[in-house]
């Protein structure tokens, strides 16, 4: 089978190219673009990639192939029609090859203050949720940052910077909705000006993407339902 | 080293999802209705001015070309309204899932399709 796949190095080359590889993927396998890439490393060491868990945990293998953002580890080769293309995750700055840079992305996951906010004094053992508030997270808790949704998105790709992107308001909408968390109106606050929310146009491509069957854009719009009801 | 800093972004190499189709076309319509303006505002002062100018704005939509342009505008004002009303009804929390997302879009194509039509029908 035919892989077309994206290739620069800062070291040696002027700009970036496509180069075909053949890897022979046996019929009926159950083969993962992951493995077709280690393969082809195999024939060509200069190829660079992140992986790490191999199972859609860690989130380092999100690329564009065939036209989609999605998680090399996850996407059966037998569900591709051939040739398969695979290039670097769309609008972030090429490091080598497949390896982008993550710095602004993680800028965006900062501005949201991912992390429980509580100055109460804690109790004794933890704080407890009831598990209807235990569940009022699901959905919103599972996503690995793999940067599929927000590179794959028209409203960053516009206002990268201003923007913050589906994948840190999914975990803006994660603190919002955690009870224990008691930062909700400063977290609010925080999103009020123009761009951070609302620049979503509820396109709904971070939904599409997403490889955990995660709904960054509905996790938006709860957002803004919560800011009318706080009516600011 | 090279110091020229590259991104993969390549719009002939991504392949836009059914919902993000939905969302250009009521970008555009948006532009092409807004465009359009001008020239719709000019043909109803003109109508206004006297039985004269009145008279003549037959003979400019008797121009198929002018005939077209008014349908093309009207089919857009439709799409972008109807896009518009789906974008209300999930600001309502209504149909937020993808599943519902993608049959809204596809039944604001199909309403904007019934429109082109009983515009077609009205105009010509």
């Amino acid at each position: 089978m035919r892989f077309s796949i994206y290739r620069y190095n800062p070291e040696t080359d002027a700009k970036p190219y496509m180069k075909d590889y053949e890897v022979d993927v046996p019929h009926d396998s159950d083969m993962m673009v992951l493995q077709a890439l280690m393969l082809i490393k195999d024939q060509d060491e200069t190829l660079s990639f992140r992986a790490s868990c191999r199972e859609g945990v860690c989130g380092s293998d999100g690329m564009n192939i065939n036209g989609l953002n999605r998680l090399a580890c996850l996407t059966p080769v037998s569900s591709l029609k051939a040739p398969i293309t695979i290039r670097p995750l769309v609008n972030m700055t090429v490091i080598r090859d497949l390896v982008v840079d993550f710095t602004l992305f993680f800028q965006q996951y900062e501005k949201v203050q991912p992390y429980l906010q509580n100055h109460a004094e804690p109790p004794a053992t933890e704080r407890l949720q009831s598990p209807e508030e235990r569940a009022a997270l699901d959905g919103l808790y599972e996503c690995i940052l793999c940067a599929c949704c927000t590179s794959f998105c028209p409203s960053s790709w516009w206002n990268p910077e201003k923007f913050i992107g589906p994948a840190g308001l999914l975990w803006a909408a994660r603190f919002l909705a955690d009870t224990r968390d008691t930062a909700t109106e400063e977290r609010l606050a925080n999103l009020q000006d123009p761009f951070s929310v609302y620049r979503c146009r509820t396109i709904m491509n971070c939904t599409v993407v997403c490889p955990k069957n995660l709904n960054p854009a509905a996790a938006i719009a709860g957002i803004r339902h919560k800011m009318v009801e706080k009516g600011s | 080293m090279n110091k020229q800093r590259f991104m993969n972004f390549d719009l002939t190499t991504i392949r836009l999802p059914f919902t993000s189709i939905i969302s250009i076309l009521h970008r555009l319509s948006g532009i092409f209705v807004f465009l359009l303006i001008p020239f719709l505002l000019y043909i109803f002062d003109m109508a206004l001015s006297d039985s004269d100018g009145f008279a003549s704005i037959g003979a400019i939509l008797g121009n198929p070309i002018s005939r077209i342009s008014l349908w093309l505008f009207l089919v857009a004002l439709g799409y972008h309204f109807f896009a518009g009303v789906r974008h209300l009804i999930m600001d309502m929390g209504f149909g937020e899932g993808l599943k519902n997302a993608r049959t809204s879009g596809a039944v604001a194509l199909v309403i904007t399709l019934v429109w082109a039509l009983w515009i077609g029908v009205w105009l010509w």
